[in-house]
């Protein structure tokens, strides 16, 4: 596998699985696809019917969305230059394993506070 | 007693069906068999959300209005967490049941919520109802925050048509439900009223305007006038005037405003908009609309702050840390509470304005309630807190630590003195102010002020009958004075009876509230008046056993020594129970918490060890006031 290949690999594995803390009028630890996720809902929202809030919302979830894919992603490409090939593979495993667990807060789902990926992207 | 029941909803309707026959929207109902002309305490709750309030149902409170009712007429309910297959996994039940209730919902989004959840209806598959079915939490601020501009979302067409269409339907079971809980019978068990909550908000502070409509009956207007329809109080006075009180229904109402404490002291504006004072008409229509306050509920109390315009110690009962909305949710984004928060600072400034206007804008009495969420209507156990869930998080689980935010409590109770437990009765007494506020217990509290009752009033085993035969009772304005009389008040409280297994808390002490105008500017004592500070009695945090005894009735009458017949006062009592334990000291103390092994404490059990918020206290009771108009004002007024 090329280490263009892993960058990308790892780059994927944190946008998926990565807890990052987010702000907002309620906060938490959550993935930043699933940031990407509710900004673009929001941001559609704002399209539809723009106002004050959602305009917030849109604002704070993208924001911090590509503030984090930006960061993520010089973190996956130094893992990939100076890492030995297999730990970004073991890193992303550790993650998809770990996510199964609750290690999300996340205030603004539906299934509460603490969530494992499948419920937060449930 | 599911046929009892059915039973007993067809002769309430059969019963308004016939009224209604006959053109008329007066009661119809059978004569209640326990009538009392010198009236008697009823207690109830009148600020209680269902699965109609946005944010009940995005925090999956599924009661209906009906469920409410049966919950407040003694039933038990259950209430979320749900599991797989929807059962509830707590359930709940009061330990006496309320005399009355209305369940308020939120009059602002009735429509959308129904399009939201209702598969079929035009707009269900708006992006927002999308959110609202999987991120409830995010529709939540989402929703709330344009309803609170005083918008509605592009899915409920132009006008608005397509959302107002959909909310008759959660409208009109909100109606059904409080038609059949109403017991039309000669027993007069329980009433229920028609109502809901105008929800307003001062602006981007997330200020609470927060107002309960009240109905007297089931004559209401087609859809309930919502903040959306008009941003300002006066709109919705206007509105309820012209579609209720002036329309030849049979139809009225009242308005009872809630969570002064978090309004960032926009409840109750000095002046206009625009600089200008208040004027005469201003003032009687607010006054004519708006002739209760709760002051206390959930989210704390309304009555006065200590350090915040006033020295009272008691002031220091159940207050919450920030004035608005926004603070509760966002600790970054908090502020102080001011005066003007707090009905005491309001009341005297009704003083001041009736000297410079001749019309008091601000004369309200007093009520409590619990403002719950979770469709538990006077639910103010606080060895049993379950939480009332006021907009806050979905719970998936059973809570492992406090069910609610600790500055939170379990709200409180509205008491009225009515001849008899009957729409009629008990709106006529709001209306008139015979009401009482407590923070949970059911203590009976008689305030009437006269011009000269006798000292020995308390020991002639009449105190009701001499108090309304020489004065006023609580709420009522003194007639004129006397030649040189002395103004004197009987004050009365009985300690709440509880029940066989849960006795009630013995009495402390009564006070009284004085505020008046001297030289122009306001002023306030508190004076203690029967029973004392210094019996001694507390209680073991550790074990919540409380200790010394205290008194099971207590009555005094109290001349006012300083009165001055030519200055605007109002009084009104505070009544005292023993301290005990608070909700959170008793949950602390069933999960055997420890706060001298700070290891030892989970986290969701930290709040426990927090040295900011008190772990007893004392529950009380606030009755409305008694109001003293000089001659001068009167004279202008008239």
């Amino acid at each position: 596998m090329s280490a263009k290949s892993v960058r990308r690999l790892l780059w994927l594995g944190l946008l998926v699985f990565l807890p990052v803390p987010f702000f907002g009028v309620e906060s938490g630890f959550v993935p930043v696809l699933r940031l990407l996720l509710l900004g673009s809902l929001v941001a559609g929202v704002t399209l539809q019917d723009p106002d004050r809030l959602s305009q917030l919302f849109t604002l704070l979830f993208l924001g911090q969305a590509l503030g984090w894919t930006v960061g993520l992603y010089g973190l996956a490409r130094l893992g990939a230059r100076w890492l030995p090939r297999s730990v970004p593979f073991a890193i992303v495993a550790l993650l998809a394993i770990a996510s199964l667990f609750p290690i999300y807060t996340t205030p603004f789902s539906a299934s509460g506070a603490s969530s494992s990926i499948l419920q937060i992207f449930d | 007693m599911q046929r009892s029941g059915r039973l007993g909803t067809s002769l309430a309707v059969a019963l308004v069906a016939a009224g209604l026959a006959h053109g008329a929207n007066a009661e119809v109902r059978q004569s209640c068999a326990n009538r009392d002309p010198l009236r008697r305490a009823l207690f109830g709750d009148l600020h209680v959300h269902s699965t109609y309030s946005l944010d009940a149902s995005t925090q999956d409170t599924r009661n209906t209005p009906a469920d409410a009712y049966r919950f407040a007429r003694g039933q038990a309910l259950g209430i979320q967490p749900y599991d797989a297959n929807d059962e509830a996994l707590r359930s709940v039940r009061l330990g006496r049941p309320l005399d009355f209730a209305a369940v308020t919902d939120h009059g602002e989004l009735f429509g959308e919520v129904a399009t939201c959840r209702t598969p079929g209806l035009p707009g269900h598959d708006a992006l927002i109802c999308r959110i609202y079915r999987g991120w409830p939490r995010l529709a939540f601020y989402l929703m709330n925050s344009r309803s609170s501009q005083g918008r509605r979302y592009s899915f409920c067409g132009d006008d608005g048509e397509v959302c107002l269409e959909a909310a008759r339907g959660p409208w009109q079971i909100m109606q059904e439900a409080a038609e059949a809980a109403y017991d039309r019978s000669s027993a007069c068990r329980f009433t229920s009223f028609v109502a809901y909550e105008w929800t307003g908000s001062g602006g981007l502070d997330a200020s609470n305007l927060h107002r309960n409509v009240i109905f007297a009956n089931h004559a209401v207007p087609d859809l309930p006038i919502s903040f959306v329809d008009g941003m300002d109080p006066a709109y919705l006075w206007r509105e309820l005037d012209r579609q209720c009180r002036d329309a030849d229904t049979g139809c009225d109402v009242l308005v009872i405003p809630h969570n002064s404490n978090l309004s960032a002291e926009k409840m109750w504006p000095l002046a206009n908009p625009d600089g200008s004072p208040l004027t005469p008409d201003q003032a009687r229509a607010r006054a004519s609309a708006e002739p209760l306050v709760e002051v206390f509920q959930h989210k704390g109390e309304s009555e006065c702050r200590l350090g915040t315009g006033t020295e009272d110690e008691l002031c220091s009962f159940e207050q919450l840390s920030y004035d608005s909305m926004l603070g509760v949710q966002n600790e970054a984004l908090r502020n102080l509470p001011g005066p003007n928060n707090f009905v005491r600072s309001i009341l005297r400034e009704g003083l001041v304005q009736q000297a410079r206007i001749g019309v008091n804008p601000f004369a309200m009495g007093m009520i409590a309630s619990t403002d719950t969420h979770l469709g538990t209507p006077g639910y103010v156990d606080e060895r049993r807190h379950v939480g009332h869930g006021g907009a806050g998080p979905p719970l998936t689980e059973l809570p492992k630590g406090l069910p609610d935010r600790i500055e939170f409590n379990p709200g409180g109770l509205a008491a009225v003195w009515a001849e008899e437990n009957s729409r009629e009765a008990i709106f006529a007494a709001l209306r008139r102010r015979e009401t009482f506020g407590t923070s949970g217990p059911r203590m009976q509290v008689r305030l009437f002020g006269g011009w000269g009752y006798p000292d020995d009033v308390c020991e002639s085993g009449n105190v009701a009958r001499e108090g309304y035969a020489a004065g006023v009772p609580m709420g009522g304005e003194l007639p004129a004075r006397p030649s040189g009389a002395a103004l004197s008040f009987i004050a009365t409280a009985l300690k709440d009876a509880g029940t066989d297994d849960r006795p009630g808390t013995d009495l402390q002490r009564i006070q009284i509230v004085k505020l008046w105008l001297e030289d122009g500017e306001p002023r306030e004592r508190v004076l203690d008046i029967a029973g004392d500070s210094g019996g001694g009695a507390d209680v073991d945090l550790a074990t919540c056993e409380t200790r010394g005894s205290g008194h099971a009735t207590l009555c005094s009458v109290w001349t006012d020594p300083e009165f001055d017949a030519d200055a605007g006062a109002l009084y009104y009592a505070r009544v005292l129970e023993n301290p005990t334990c608070r909700w959170s000291t008793w949950l602390c103390n069933e999960h055997g918490v420890d706060c001298s092994v700070p290891g030892s404490v989970p986290d969701a059990l930290a709040d426990c060890c927090d040295p900011s918020f008190p772990r007893s206290i004392q529950e009380r009771a606030w009755t409305s006031p008694i109001w003293y108009t000089p001659p001068s004002v009167s004279a202008r007024r008239d």
